[in-house]
Parts: C-alpha cells; sequence; structure tokens
C-alpha cells in the first residue's frame, strides 16, 4: 500500500497494523450495527406486546370477575402472544384475594402456563429457572414443590433465593429446614430473602424454627435468631435467652441479644441488665440498645454506669436508651451531663440531652 | 536521522499506540457489555423494595460538603431528605462558605446548634458548630472553617455515627432508591465490600422540580450533550469493565458509597491533591492489598446521581485540567504499585491503563495530529497511514461512542423522546470532530499544570438545579 509513494520505504509493521486498524473499524462498526438492529427489534417487540396487552387485559378481567368459562379468545392464543397472556395472568395475580385467585390459578393452570413453568425449571439457564421458580411461587402451585425443594440446590443464588420464597409462598413449615440449610451460607441478601419466606409462612414457622436453634451448625443457628427477632413470637424468648447466655459462637449471642431487644419483652429484662457486663463490647450495646423500651429503676442505674462505658457504640446506645425512659432516663443523663468525671461521659449524655429537646421527626 | 526518518518513526509509534489502545477500549467495552447484560439480569430478581423492607441494612450516613451553594442547597437536601432507605442520616458540611448557604439552611430547616460529640479521628479544619434540625431528626450540618472539600468529607466522617458514609456533591440529585441499590453488595458480601460507586447522568436540560428529576431530556446545547455521550463512555463503556476486574480506580466524587472504617484506617480523603476521590480510591486499594485482605470495589450502574455538567467551554476546560492533575497526582502518590505483580491485575493492568492511556494519550494524540499532518505535507508519511490514524484518532471514537449510547439505550432507555435519541446519536458523531481534539489539549496543559506544580481547583460557575 505504501509503495509508490515517494521517499517512503515500506514498513512491515506499518502495514500490519493499518490492516489491523482496518479490520478492528469494520469489527466495530459491525457492532454497532448488531445493537442498532437489536434496539430495532425491542422497539418493535415492546410496541407490539403493549399492544397485545392492551387487547388482552380486558377479556381476562372480565373472565376473573365472572364465572363463565375461559373464552375462546384466551384459550385460542398462540405464540408469541402466550408470552403477553402468561403475564397478563400473573400480574393480575398480584394482591388478588379468593375467588378472584381461584380463577387466575385455574385459568393459569387450563392455559397451560404451569407446564411451561415446569420445563423452565429445567432450562440451561439460571434465568430462566428462577422466573419459572417466581411464576409458580406467584400462583401458589403446590404440585411444584418437590422440583422447588430440588432447586434450593442450584449453583445460583437467585434460584435458591426464589425458590426458598415460592416455598414460602406454599406455605409449609416443613420446608424451612431445607430452606435455611439452602441459604444460611449466603448473604445478608439471603437472610432478608429468607425474612419474606417466613412471614408468608406466619405463625406456623415459629416452632420449627425454635428446633433449629439447636442446630449445631452456628450460620443456622445465626439465621434463624435473626428470623425468629423479626417475627416477635414471644414463644420464642426462652430458646433465644438461651442462646443469649450461652452459645459457643459470639455472633449468635449478639444476635440473640439483639433479638430481645426486638421483641422487647419485660421478661427479659434482667437479662439484658445481665448484658451491660458482659465483656463483648457487642453485647454490652445490644443489651443497652434492648432496655430502651423496657425500662425500669435497675435498668436506669446499669445504664448509667454505661455511659462510661470505653466503647463509643455503648455508651451511644446507653444514652439512646435513657433518653427513651422518661423522666428517670433524662435526670440520668442531666447529672451525667454535670457531673460525669470523664467528659466522654459529659459529651454522650449532652448529645441525647439535645435529641430530647428536638420535637418529633417531621419530614 | 533527518526529520523525515523522524516522522516515519514517530508515525509508526503512535499508530501502533493508538491501535492498542483501541483495542483495549473494544476489550474494556465487551467485558462492561457482559458484566451490564449480567447485572440487569440479575436485578430482575432483586428489587430495592425488598431491601426498604428488611430491618438489617447497615445504616449510611449520607455526607454533602457545600461551599457557596445558597442558589441549590436547600433543594438538594430536601431531595436527599426523601431518599428511600431504612435507616441514613444527612450532614451538610458547610464549608466556610462566604455567601448565605448556612442561613440559607436555618431558615428552612429550622437548625439549632447542638452540643454534639465530634471526634476528629482525622485531622480537619476547626469545626465551628453542629446544628441540628428542629424539624427533621436526620439532618446535621457542620459548620467549619474552609478546608476544601477532603476536608470538608473528613469533617462528615469524623462526625457521622453510621459504619457506611456516602459522599455526594451538594448540588447533585439522587433517585429516591439510589441509596437501596448503591448499598446492595454491602448486603451481599458485608465484610468484603469496601466502596461502591453509582452511574452519575447530566441534568442539564432534565425538567427537575422540588429536588426531583420528573423528566429525562437533552439540553439542547451540543457541549451538554457531548458531555452526556463522554459520561456514558466512561461509566458504562469504561468502569463496569474495570469494577468486574476488581480494578476500579476511581469512585466519582458526586455518589459513592464507603465502609468508614476503611477510610479512617487509610487516613481519610487528602486535602493536599485535587482529585480526592481517586486518589482516596487508589490508595483504599493499596493498603488493602498491602494487608493482604479480600475486598471489592464496585461500581453499578443503577444507582444514579443527577448533577449539573458545565454549560461553557471555560468552565469545562478548568473542570478537565482539574481532572487530569487529580489524575496525575493519584498515580504519582502511588507510583509503588505501578507494573508491581504485588498489586495483581491492578499493578499489572489498571494502573499502566491510566498511566499510558488516560494520562499520556492526550499528549501523544496531540503528537500524532502534527506528526501525520507534517508528515503528510512532507510527503514522509504516506496516505494509507495517514488515514489509519484518521480511522482509530476519530472514526474509531464515534463508533465507540455510539456502542456507548446503544448500550445505555438497551439497558436503560432514560431517554424516551426520539428527539433526544436523534440529538445524542449526533453528539456521539460531532463529538469526535473538534470536541475531543480540544479537550485533548486542555488535557496535555493538564498534564504540564500538574508537573509544573499548580494546586488551584479553579471557579466552577453553576447555575444550580430547579
Amino acid at each position: 500500500m505504501l509503495v509508490g509513494m515517494k521517499n517512503i520505504p515500506s514498513d512491515p509493521l506499518l502495514t500490519l497494523v493499518i490492516h489491523a486498524s482496518i479490520v478492528l473499524v469494520l469489527v466495530v462498526a459491525v457492532l454497532v450495527l448488531v445493537l442498532l438492529v437489536i434496539k430495532f427489534v425491542v422497539v418493535v417487540y415492546d410496541r407490539d406486546v403493549a399492544k397485545a396487552k392492551r387487547r388482552l387485559e380486558p377479556i381476562f378481567e372480565q373472565f376473573v370477575s365472572g364465572t363463565a368459562p375461559l373464552p375462546a379468545a384466551l384459550t385460542g392464543v398462540r405464540w408469541p402472544l402466550r408470552g403477553v397472556l402468561q403475564y397478563v395472568v400473573i400480574h393480575r395475580s398480584f394482591g388478588a384475594e379468593e375467588p378472584a385467585l381461584k380463577r387466575i390459578q385455574s385459568a393459569y393452570k387450563r392455559l397451560g402456563f404451569i407446564d411451561v413453568d415446569h420445563r423452565r425449571l429445567k432450562s440451561l439457564f439460571w434465568w430462566v429457572r428462577a422466573e419459572g421458580a417466581r411464576c409458580l411461587g406467584q400462583l401458589k402451585v403446590r404440585g411444584a414443590k418437590p422440583q422447588l425443594l430440588r432447586l434450593l440446590g442450584d449453583p445460583t443464588l437467585e434460584v435458591r433465593l426464589l425458590s426458598s420464597w415460592a416455598l414460602g409462598r406454599l406455605g409449609d413449615a416443613d420446608t424451612l429446614q431445607p430452606i435455611i440449610d439452602a441459604l444460611a451460607k449466603d448473604s445478608r441478601v439471603a437472610a432478608m430473602r429468607l425474612s419474606s419466606t417466613v412471614f408468608e409462612i406466619g405463625p406456623r414457622a415459629v416452632e420449627p424454627l425454635i428446633r433449629l436453634l439447636r442446630n449445631p451448625d452456628p450460620a443456622q443457628r445465626l439465621l434463624v435468631v435473626h428470623l425468629l427477632g423479626e417475627l416477635g413470637d414471644k414463644k420464642a424468648l426462652p430458646s433465644i435467652a438461651d442462646r443469649a447466655k450461652s452459645d459457643e459462637d459470639k455472633e449468635v449471642r449478639i444476635a440473640a441479644y439483639k433479638a430481645l431487644g426486638t421483641i422487647a419483652d419485660p421478661s427479659t429484662r434482667d437479662l439484658l441488665i445481665a448484658g451491660l457486663g458482659d465483656p463483648l463490647w457487642e453485647i454490652r450495646a445490644q443489651a443497652a440498645r434492648g432496655l430502651a423500651p423496657l425500662g425500669s429503676s435497675a435498668a436506669v442505674r446499669a445504664l448509667a454506669r454505661c455511659l462510661e462505658d470505653p466503647v463509643w457504640w455503648v455508651r451511644r446506645n446507653a444514652g439512646e436508651a435513657l433518653a427513651k425512659l422518661g423522666e428517670a432516663g433524662k435526670a440520668t443523663l442531666l447529672k451525667a451531663q454535670r457531673e460525669a468525671p470523664s467528659q466522654m461521659t459529659r459529651e454522650i449524655a449532652a448529645q441525647w440531652l439535645d435529641e430530647l429537646e428536638s420535637p418529633p421527626a417531621a419530614l | 536521522m533527518n526529520l523525515n526518518h523522524l516522522l516515519q518513526l514517530f508515525s509508526v509509534g503512535i499508530l501502533t499506540y493508538f491501535f492498542l489502545v483501541s483495542v483495549f477500549y473494544l476489550a474494556l467495552f465487551c467485558l462492561s457489555f457482559v458484566e451490564l447484560l449480567r447485572h440487569q439480569l440479575r436485578a430482575r430478581f432483586a428489587t430495592p423494595k425488598e431491601i426498604l423492607k428488611a430491618k438489617i441494612v447497615p445504616p449510611i450516613s449520607v455526607l454533602a460538603p457545600a461551599y457557596n451553594e445558597e442558589k441549590s442547597v436547600v433543594m438538594s437536601v430536601h431531595s436527599l431528605l426523601r431518599l428511600e432507605y431504612r435507616q441514613f442520616e444527612v450532614i451538610v458540611i458547610n464549608d466556610g462558605s462566604s455567601d448565605g448557604t448556612l442561613d440559607a439552611l436555618i431558615q428552612a430547616f429550622a437548625l439549632k446548634k447542638v452540643a454534639r460529640q465530634y471526634f476528629p479521628r482525622i485531622p480537619t479544619r476547626p469545626v465551628r458548630a453542629i446544628y441540628r434540625s428542629q424539624r427533621v431528626r436526620n439532618l446535621l450540618v457542620i459548620d467549619k472553617e474552609n478546608g476544601g472539600k477532603a476536608d470538608s468529607l473528613n469533617a462528615g466522617i469524623n462526625t457521622s455515627t453510621c459504619p457506611l458514609f456516602c459522599c455526594i456533591d451538594a448540588d447533585s440529585i439522587l433517585e429516591k432508591d439510589s441509596l437501596l441499590t448503591i448499598a446492595h453488595p454491602f448486603l451481599e458480601a458485608y465484610s468484603e465490600v469496601v466502596a461502591t460507586g453509582g452511574l452519575v447522568r447530566v441534568a442539564n436540560g432534565c425538567k427537575i422540580k422540588d429536588g426531583e428529576v420528573l423528566e429525562v431530556r437533552t439540553s439542547g446545547r451540543w457541549l451538554v450533550d457531548f458531555q452526556i455521550v463522554e459520561y456514558f463512555r466512561a461509566f458504562l463503556s469504561g468502569r463496569t469493565g474495570l469494577s468486574k476486574l476488581n480494578c476500579l480506580l476511581v469512585i466519582s466524587g458526586a455518589f459513592g458509597l464507603f465502609k468508614k472504617e476503611p477510610v479512617i484506617e487509610a487516613g481519610g480523603y487528602r486535602h493536599d491533591v485535587v482529585g480526592e476521590d481517586m486518589e482516596l480510591v487508589v490508595r483504599l486499594h493499596r493498603m488493602m492489598r498491602d494487608a493482604k485482605r479480600t475486598y471489592q470495589i464496585k461500581f453499578l450502574p443503577d444507582p444514579v446521581c443527577w448533577t449539573e455538567v458545565p454549560e461553557s467551554m471555560r468552565v469545562l476546560s478548568r473542570q478537565r485540567n482539574r481532572w487530569q492533575r487529580g489524575l496525575a497526582e493519584s498515580l504519582f502518590h502511588n507510583k509503588v504499585m505501578l507494573g508491581n505483580p504485588r498489586y495483581g491485575l491492578l499493578g499489572m493492568v489498571a494502573m499502566p491503563y491510566f498511566l499510558l492511556i488516560e494520562c499520556l494519550s492526550p499528549v501523544v494524540e496531540i503528537t500524532g495530529y502534527a506528526v501525520f499532518t507534517l508528515g503528510l505535507m512532507r510527503a514522509a508519511v504516506g496516505l494509507p497511514a495517514f488515514l489509519a490514524f484518521f480511522m482509530l484518532a476519530t472514526v474509531l471514537g464515534v463508533l465507540l461512542s455510539l456502542l456507548a449510547l446503544f448500550m445505555e439505550e438497551l439497558a436503560f432507555k432514560r431517554y424516551p423522546k426520539v428527539k433526544d435519541l436523534l440529538r445524542l446519536l449526533a453528539a456521539a458523531v460531532l463529538e469526535n470532530f473538534g470536541y475531543r481534539q480540544y479537550l485533548s489539549l486542555v488535557r496535555a496543559k493538564g498534564l504540564v499544570d500538574w508537573i509544573r506544580g499548580k494546586k488551584a481547583w479553579g471557579a466552577m460557575e453553576r447555575a444550580g438545579l430547579s
């Protein structure tokens, strides 16, 4: 390419770079075209889906609110509109109560979508499996329980989470153990999702969870303590208190004190007061936090001593608890602000007295 | 060796450099695209609302340094207070403003001085007073002597009571669920994640009311639209890929979430640099790797911060000059990591990338224009070589901008109007003919200014988001 230009020697490296540059530019240009085509297809698809939804939603709504069987306008829907129809049905099920929910479930089955979801659960792609689990859970398809239990062993976290959520929707407390086995070592997100699963099951989850507190795996005990704290059922208090006093795992003990504070039952007051003297600062901090709604003169005296704690979080939580303990707490803070020998104590007391003088929060 | 030979030598070198840079950008784009796709798939199955319901989310202190922001600070604080998150506090740090910033805040939020404990775990300029709002419990305002943005952030860190802090610019707007989404990685792996960065979008031209972006539009000014495309390229095509490799060297100062203790351990923000945001992130990487701790610093494309970009060339030039100086400083202060296998991919890939490409490419580009133009005139460089340079310097730039634009369109579709999309398409093309070259000159000057020891920030004039 360079031959023929005066005084310019041909350079193999230059030639190579020029040719490679042309190839590179062409590759990128093709990528741009591909993305442009994809965008065009997406725009057309979205428009068609919106149009199909506008047509199908009123027909389905009429079916749900009536007693007639599924109309042919729905049973006759073919691919690719079947995908749209499936989600029209799913979206209609959000917040639906009996008898509408029964009508929706029967339609979902009659239209063959349960079979579609079952096939999805076997897909090679994790997002398809997850979506299948989600749809089956949303429609509370009991027949999917064995497959959903199997998916608790899926390598992808999202699939495990959605399977556990779907199992929670079915409401069977006997699924708790396998769910916790599957998710105990996962992230906080898993624990959070498990909360919604457990709430779906409701009070029937308490007894199985209490039994799980004896599990040898500390990660499971930790998760279960969190869940029992969130459920707030007082039946769990003796078992949680037991974990708080004597669990061999430090994190489980801390979580147990936190759960006791969250449930806030007067029967745990003495244990929380005892926790203010624990060697672990995290337990002292949780115990201080937990005493805020409980109150007693013994608690006030113990919290006053915690204002001198060397760890800031303990002082902070003790100050907060005193600020919430009415006149006795306020008097303690005032005394600490004026008379405490340590500046740290005086300052934390001053800080919470300032908080007391602020009006309630308003946005 | 005569001038023609020199020009030929340079032309081969510069062409090779541009080719390798282009290959790298393409590889980074592909990595970013795949990662964005995976992220979007995962996001389908985890909504921010679930995090909102949870009781286990870590509390966050939102730190908003403010210097002479009286026009926009009240609106910005209102928008911060409307964030959807279970437990957070907003700390505005008035950095010795000479205008009515503090007065505006006192009036708008009924602030009252409090005896709030102030632990200067990181040294800062003196704090004059700490105010708490009588109307809003989770709003604090620190009034301090002027010390710069880094100093303000350090004061905010010292005052915060939460284990995480989010740094934002006082004139930026966060979307309501931004805290939820930027905190998500901390929920997934709290002990590992050290910092997360969100996406910064251009607010100029958007319809904004009461600190909320109601309608996303382009601004009608080419300068702003060029920056919109640039931000797509930088964030979506660049940071997503670097984050995947755990080689993200910069989290935008306009929107980042950090775990407080590692930042304090690292010494907080340096106030003797202009690019304190990047410098901190690089230092965090270094500290964690030196201590051989497992960690992650991530970029997420969902949490969005809207910010005002310069609308005049003068202000834009000052900004880019400062960014270039900040980049050079950050690399210089942590040069021990450069090409050092002890720092893994960070030392062997990310640091060289930032040095050889982000830092030096303006100089190479300008040299390239000079070499190839002169070479063509003197017949030292052939037309094919000149065209190859033009393709790599300009045409490829257009294509990479288009790729970033399409990636944004496919993943987020934030610009619903066709007119805006067409405008951005045109901007993606036009920015490569003049605008980018001008910025290369500005950045090259920035590098020279850094070598000469220039430290000033330069005044950033803003119209205010409203």
